[in-house]
C-alpha cells in the first residue's frame, strides 16, 4: 500500500519541527528520507508510526487515514518498523522477541511465520541468544525481523545500517531490495548515502524540518539546494568523484 | 457566609503545608527523577525531632525550628542522596521506587522504635493563643505565619528552579544527563542540592504541621502523602501548578470537613464522614485522569540493570515440593501459638507471589498488595461464610476484576501514576470502606419500584471478619496444621499457575512490555490491555492470598490489611528478586514466622527495620538477592546430587530424632541453620576439587556468576575483579580509577 503525508506539521511549544511536510512512498519501491541531523526525519517517522501526534496534517496508508490511530491500529493496518536506537526485548531471546511480534497475527501463523523471518534473516544461529547480549549489526537485523513478522505493507526503518559492518550492510541492503520486490512500501532514513543512491528508488530531503527536495537519486545528486543544504558544497567537491563511483553500481534506475 | 469563610481561611492554612511537601516533593522528581515515597517520612522526622526539642527539652521554639530545618533537613537529604539514591543508576523505575518505599517503611519503623508510639504527644504552636480578626474571622498568629511561610517557600523555590544557576543544572541533568557532564557540571553535587532542598521543605512541613495534629509516625506520612495529590495536578514538574493543586486540596477538605463530615443529618451522612478522610485521594483519582496518555519514548542509552529470567518447570516443581514438605515437617514440631502464628504464612506469601507477574515482569507497580487481598478475603467471608472451597476460587476472580476496573482508567499512565492511583485505592478502602457502617445492597429497575436484589451487607462486620477455614472432600482444615499446609499446596499451585504464564505467550508479552514499551506498541500489541491483564492476574492472586491469610486469621480486623504493611511485603519481594518466584516464600516467612519475635520480644519494629534496612540497599543489587548472592552460592551443591541428598538425610535424620523428642526442637533449629550455612561452603569446595588438576595445590579460580550476569550486577565483587586482573594481566589500582 502507498504512504501519503499530507502537509504535517510538528510545533513543540513555540518550536516547529516539521513545517507543512508532504511526501509519499509507493509499493514497489525503496524511498529514503534524508536530511542533516536534527531535520526532523525521526520526527517524521513518529508521526508516520503514530508515537507523535501532528499538530496538523494528514498520514494516510492506502485508502485508510492513519492520523488519529493509536500505533498498535496502524500496525495491524500493515505497518511495520524500526528504530535508531535499537528497541529490542533485551531479555527476551531473538526466538521470543518474534513470537512477541507474532501475537498481532492469527494463532495457527505465529509458528511458521516466525521461522519464515528466521529463516529469511539468516538467523538461525542466534534464534535463542539473548537479545541484550547481540551486537548492533545482528541487532538491527533481528529488529528488522521483528518488524517483517506478519509481512507489514509498509516498512519504516530509521538508521538501520549505523552499526553495521560492510557485509551486515550488503546483507541488509540485499534484504530491502528483494522485500520492495515484493511489493513492500519501504520508507528509509539513513546517513550512509552509498546505501541510499545504490536502492533508492526516490528520495525525499528535509531540512529544518522543512521538505525542500524530491526526487530519484540522479536528481538528489544534482540538486542545488540539497547541495547547499545537506551534502555541503565543499565537501560535494571533494568527495564527489568516490561518492559518485559508489552510487553509480547497483543503483536502481 | 461567615460560615463559608471561617472554612476557606481553614482549607487555605492546610493548603500552604501541603504547597510546601509538594513543591519539595516535585522539585525533587523534576530533577532527580525519582519520586520520593518517602517524603512524608522526612516530614514525620521534623515533627518528631521538633516536639522532642520543643516539649520534653523546653528548647524555644525559634532554636528548635533552626535544629530541624537548618540542620537535619539538609543533613537528610545529603545522607539519603549520598547513602542511597546515588547508587540507583540504571536501576528502573521500579526499583527506584521501592528503594523510597523501603525507606518510607524503614523511618517509620525507625521513628517508633526512638519514641513510643503509645505515648500522647502534642506540640504547642508559637504565638499560642494569639489571633487577629479577619472579615469577622479569628485567625491564629500561627495559621498566618504557616501561609507566610509557604508563600516565601513557593517564591525560593521558583527562583532556585528556574533562575539560579544549580536550578538550569537540575533541570539539565533530568534532560540530558551525559551532554550536562561534558558541561563541567557535577551529577552528584546537583543531585545533592535537588535531595537537600526537598528535604528540607519535607522536615519544614513536619514542623509547621506538628502542632495541627497528634504525632503518629503513620498516619504523619499519610497526612503528607496527601500532598501527592498537589503533585499530580502539578504533573510533577509544574510549581505554580502544583501550588495550585495544593490550594484545592486544603480548600475542598476544609470544605468537605465543614459541611459533610460533621453532619450526620444528612441523607447517608454517616456513610460520607468517612469520605471527609479520603477527599485527598478522591482528588488525586480526578487528576489522574486529566493526565496525558504516557508519550512513548525510545530507550536511552543506558543499559538496565535487571535480568528477568524464565522460570523452569524443574525450579518450580523444586520450589512447590520444598514447600509443601518443609511445611508438613516442621507443622508438627511447633508449639501451639508459633504454630498459629505461622497459619499466615503462605497467606503471606501467596499475596507476595501476586506482586511477580506485575512488578518483576511487566514492569508495573501497585503498592496495594494487601487491598486486593482484602477484596479477596471479604469476598470469601460474605460468599462463602462456611468456608467453601470455591469461596478461593470466587477470592480471585472478585479481586481480579476489582484490580482490572482499578487499573482500566490508569493504564495508558507511566508506572508511577499507576503506582499513585494503587496507593489511593488502598487508604481509601483502609479510611473509609472498611469502616462503612452496615448498609443495605438494593438493586432495582431504574424508574420503577421492583427490587430485583436485597441484601444487608456489613463490610468488615463490625471491625472483625468472620472467617472459617475451608473443607476439602470432607478433610476438615479447622486445625492449624491441616490448614498450614493446605495453604501451602495453595501456594504450590499458584507458583505452578504462574510458571505457566511466565512461559505462555501472555508472560513473553508482560516482559517485552517491561523491556520496550515502544518496541511493544511498534509490533501491533495494545500496552494498556496487557496492563489491565496483569493488573486482574495480580490482584487475583492476591485475592486468593487474601483469602487464605484471613481464614488464617480467622477473625481479621481491616487493620491487617493495612497500605503500610502491604509495603513491606513488596519491599521484600523486590530485595529478594521481583522477577523470582521464590522471593514470595521470603516475604512470607519473614513477616510471619515468629522467629524474629521469640528471639527479640522487646524489639516490635525489628522486622520493618531489618526490611527497610534491606530495601535501601537494592541500589547495590537491583536484580534481587536470590539471584545474585543465594542461587551463585548454591549452584555447587546443585550441581552435587550426592552431597545434596547427604545433607538432607542429615537433615532428615536429625528430625526425626526431634519428632521421637530425643533432641529439643532448638538443636533441629540450629542443624537447619548450620546446613544452610555449610552446604553452600562444601559445593563450592567440591567444585574446585573436581576443577582443579590432580595433586594442584592451587585451586582453580573463577568467576562467581557469568560475565554477563556480572555486567549486569555491577559493581563487581573483589574476587571478580581480583580474577579479571589476573586473567588480563592488569596491576590492581591501574586503569580503574580506584
Amino acid at each position: 500500500m502507498d504512504l501519503e503525508v499530507t502537509d504535517v506539521t510538528v510545533r513543540f511549544g513555540g518550536n516547529t519541527v516539521l513545517s507543512d511536510v508532504g511526501l509519499d512512498a509507493v509499493s514497489g519501491g525503496i524511498t529514503s528520507l534524508i536530511g542533516p541531523n536534527g531535520a526532523g526525519k525521526t520526527t517524521l517517522f513518529n508521526v508516520i508510526t503514530g508515537v507523535l501526534k501532528p499538530t496538523s496534517g494528514r498520514v494516510m496508508l492506502g485508502t485508510n487515514d492513519m492520523t488519529s490511530m493509536p500505533v498498535h491500529k496502524r500496525v495491524r493496518l500493515g505497518l511495520g518498523r524500526t528504530f535508531q536506537r535499537l528497541e529490542l526485548f533485551g531479555t527476551l531471546t531473538v526466538e521470543e522477541n518474534l513470537r512477541v511480534a507474532a501475537s498481532a497475527i492469527p494463532r495457527e501463523r505465529r509458528t511458521s511465520e516466525v521461522q519464515r523471518v528466521i529463516q529469511q534473516l539468516r538467523l538461525q544461529q542466534v534464534s535463542d541468544v539473548r537479545a541484550d547480549t547481540l551486537s548492533t549489526g545482528t541487532g538491527r537485523l533481528v529488529e528488522l525481523a521483528r518488524a517483517l513478522v506478519g509481512e507489514p505493507s509498509l516498512l519504516l526503518l530509521d538508521e538501520p545500517a549505523s552499526g553495521q559492518n560492510d557485509s551486515e550492510t550488503r546483507v541488509f541492503s540485499e534484504v530491502l531490495v528483494d522485500l520492495a520486490d515484493r511489493g513492500m512500501t519501504i520508507l528509509l532514513v539513513e546517513h550512509d548515502m552509498n546505501l541510499v543512491m545504490a536502492i533508492s528508488h526516490r528520495i525525499h530531503v528535509l531540512d529544518f524540518g522543512q521538505l525542500i527536495a524530491s526526487g530519484s537519486p540522479a536528481e538528489i545528486r544534482s540538486d542545488v539546494r540539497v547541495q547547499a543544504a545537506y551534502l555541503g558544497q565543499e565537501s560535494l567537491e571533494v568527495g564527489s568523484g568516490r561518492r559518485r563511483s559508489d552510487v553509480s553500481t547497483g543503483a536502481h534506475p | 457566609m461567615r460560615e463559608f469563610v471561617g472554612f476557606t481561611i481553614t482549607g487555605l492554612v492546610t493548603a500552604s503545608i501541603y504547597a510546601v511537601v509538594a513543591s519539595g516533593l516535585t522539585l525533587t522528581y523534576a530533577t532527580t527523577g525519582i519520586f520520593n515515597w518517602a517524603h512524608g517520612a522526612l516530614a514525620a522526622i521534623g515533627a518528631f525531632v521538633y516536639w522532642q526539642c520543643t516539649t520534653l527539652w523546653g528548647w524555644p521554639a525559634p532554636l528548635a525550628m533552626i535544629l530541624c530545618v537548618g540542620i537535619i533537613g539538609p543533613v537528610l537529604g545529603v545522607t539519603v542522596e549520598s547513602g542511597i539514591m546515588r547508587r540507583l543508576d540504571g536501576t528502573n523505575e521500579i526499583t527506584r521506587m521501592a528503594v523510597t518505599l523501603a525507606l518510607l517503611v524503614g523511618i517509620i519503623a525507625g521513628i517508633n522504635w526512638i519514641w513510643d508510639p503509645q505515648m500522647t504527644k502534642v506540640v504547642l504552636p508559637v504565638f499560642n493563643g494569639k489571633a487577629i480578626e479577619i472579615l469577622g474571622q479569628r485567625l491564629p498568629v500561627y495559621d498566618l505565619l504557616v501561609m507566610a511561610v509557604a508563600l516565601l517557600v513557593g517564591i525560593v523555590m521558583r527562583w532556585v528552579l528556574y533562575r539560579s544557576r544549580a536550578g538550569v543544572q537540575m533541570r539539565g541533568i533530568v534532560d540530558d544527563r551525559s551532554l550536562i557532564i561534558l558541561n563541567g557540571v557535577s551529577p552528584v553535587r546537583t543531585a545533592q542540592t535537588s535531595w537537600v532542598i526537598g528535604s528540607t521543605t519535607a522536615v519544614l512541613a513536619g514542623v509547621l504541621i506538628a502542632p495541627k495534629t497528634s504525632l503518629s509516625a503513620g498516619s504523619l506520612a499519610l497526612l503528607i502523602m496527601n500532598a501527592f495529590a498537589a503533585s499530580v495536578v502539578g504533573r510533577l514538574r509544574s510549581l505554580p501548578l502544583t501550588i495550585l493543586g495544593a490550594a484545592i486540596l486544603g480548600l475542598s477538605t476544609a470544605y468537605a470537613q465543614g459541611y459533610v463530615g460533621s453532619r450526620t443529618d444528612l441523607p447517608g451522612g454517616q456513610y460520607l464522614i468517612g469520605l471527609v478522610n479520603v477527599v485527598p485521594v478522591v482528588v488525586l483519582f480526578i487528576a489522574l485522569q486529566f493526565l496525558p496518555q504516557e508519550r512513548l519514548r525510545a530507550a536511552k542509552s543506558q543499559q538496565a540493570r535487571e535480568l528477568s529470567n524464565r522460570p523452569t518447570w524443574n525450579g518450580s516443581l523444586w520450589l512447590v515440593v520444598a514447600a509443601v514438605v518443609v511445611t508438613a515437617a516442621i507443622a508438627p514440631l511447633l508449639a501451639p501459638g508459633d504454630l498459629h502464628n505461622m497459619t499466615k504464612l503462605w497467606g503471606i506469601a501467596v499475596i507476595a507471589l501476586s506482586l511477580v507477574p506485575l512488578l518483576g515482569w511487566a514492569g508495573r507497580l501497585a503498592v496495594c498488595p494487601f487491598a486486593f487481598a482484602a477484596v479477596g478475603a471479604l469476598i470469601s467471608a460474605h460468599l462463602a461464610p462456611d468456608g467453601q472451597i470455591w469461596g478461593l476460587v470466587l477470592a480471585g476472580v472478585g479481586a481480579a476484576a476489582v484490580g482490572a476496573i482499578l487499573s482500566f482508567p490508569g493504564a495508558r499512565l507511566s508506572p508511577l501514576y499507576l503506582a499513585l492511583a494503587t496507593a489511593a485505592f488502598a487508604v481509601a478502602l483502609d479510611n473509609w470502606i472498611f469502616r462503612l457502617p452496615p448498609f443495605h445492597l438494593v438493586i432495582r429497575i431504574p424508574f420503577t419500584e421492583v427490587t430485583l436484589y436485597r441484601h444487608q451487607l456489613d463490610i468488615f462486620q463490625g471491625g472483625s471478619l468472620a472467617m472459617r477455614r475451608p473443607k476439602v472432600f470432607g478433610f476438615d482444615l479447622s486445625g492449624d496444621q491441616a490448614f498450614l499446609i493446605f495453604a501451602s499446596i495453595v501456594f504450590g499451585a499458584s507458583v505452578l499457575a504462574l510458571t505457566a504464564l511466565r512461559r505462555s505467550d501472555l508472560g513473553l508479552r508482560m516482559i517485552a512490555l517491561k523491556d520496550s514499551p515502544i518496541g511493544y506498541a511498534t509490533v501491533g500489541l495494545n500496552r494498556q490491555v496487557t496492563t489491565v491483564a496483569a493488573f486482574a492476574i495480580s490482584a487475583g492472586v492476591a485475592g486468593v492470598g487474601g483469602a487464605l491469610y484471613g481464614a488464617a486469621m480467622q477473625r481479621p480486623s481491616p487493620d491487617a490489611f493495612n497500605f503500610f504493611s502491604g509495603l513491606s511485603i513488596l519491599v521484600i519481594v523486590v530485595v529478594l528478586g521481583a522477577s523470582t518466584l521464590g522471593s514470595s516464600v521470603g516475604a512470607g516467612a519473614f513477616l510471619a514466622a515468629p522467629v524474629l519475635v521469640n528471639v527479640f520480644p522487646s524489639l516490635a519494629q525489628v522486622t520493618p527495620t531489618l526490611t527497610a534496612a534491606a530495601g535501601v540497599s537494592l541500589g547495590n543489587n537491583p536484580n534481587g538477592s536470590i539471584r545474585s548472592d543465594i542461587a551463585p552460592q548454591w549452584s555447587g551443591v546443585g550441581q552435587r546430587p550426592l552431597l545434596l541428598g547427604g545433607g538432607l538425610a542429615v537433615l532428615a535424620g536429625v528430625y526425626l530424632a526431634t519428632l521421637g523428642d530425643l533432641i529439643s526442637n532448638w538443636f533441629f533449629a540450629g542443624a537447619c541453620v548450620a546446613f544452610v550455612i555449610v552446604m553452600p561452603i562444601l559445593g563450592r569446595r567440591a567444585t574446585r576439587a573436581l576443577a582443579s588438576p590432580a595433586g594442584s595445590a592451587v585451586p582453580e579460580r573463577r568467576l562467581s556468576a557469568s560475565p554477563e550476569q556480572l555486567a549486569q550486577s555491577l559493581p563487581l565483587g573483589a574476587d571478580d575483579l581480583s580474577y579479571l586482573d589476573d586473567t588480563f594481566g592488569i596491576t590492581p589500582g591501574v586503569g580503574r580509577g580506584s
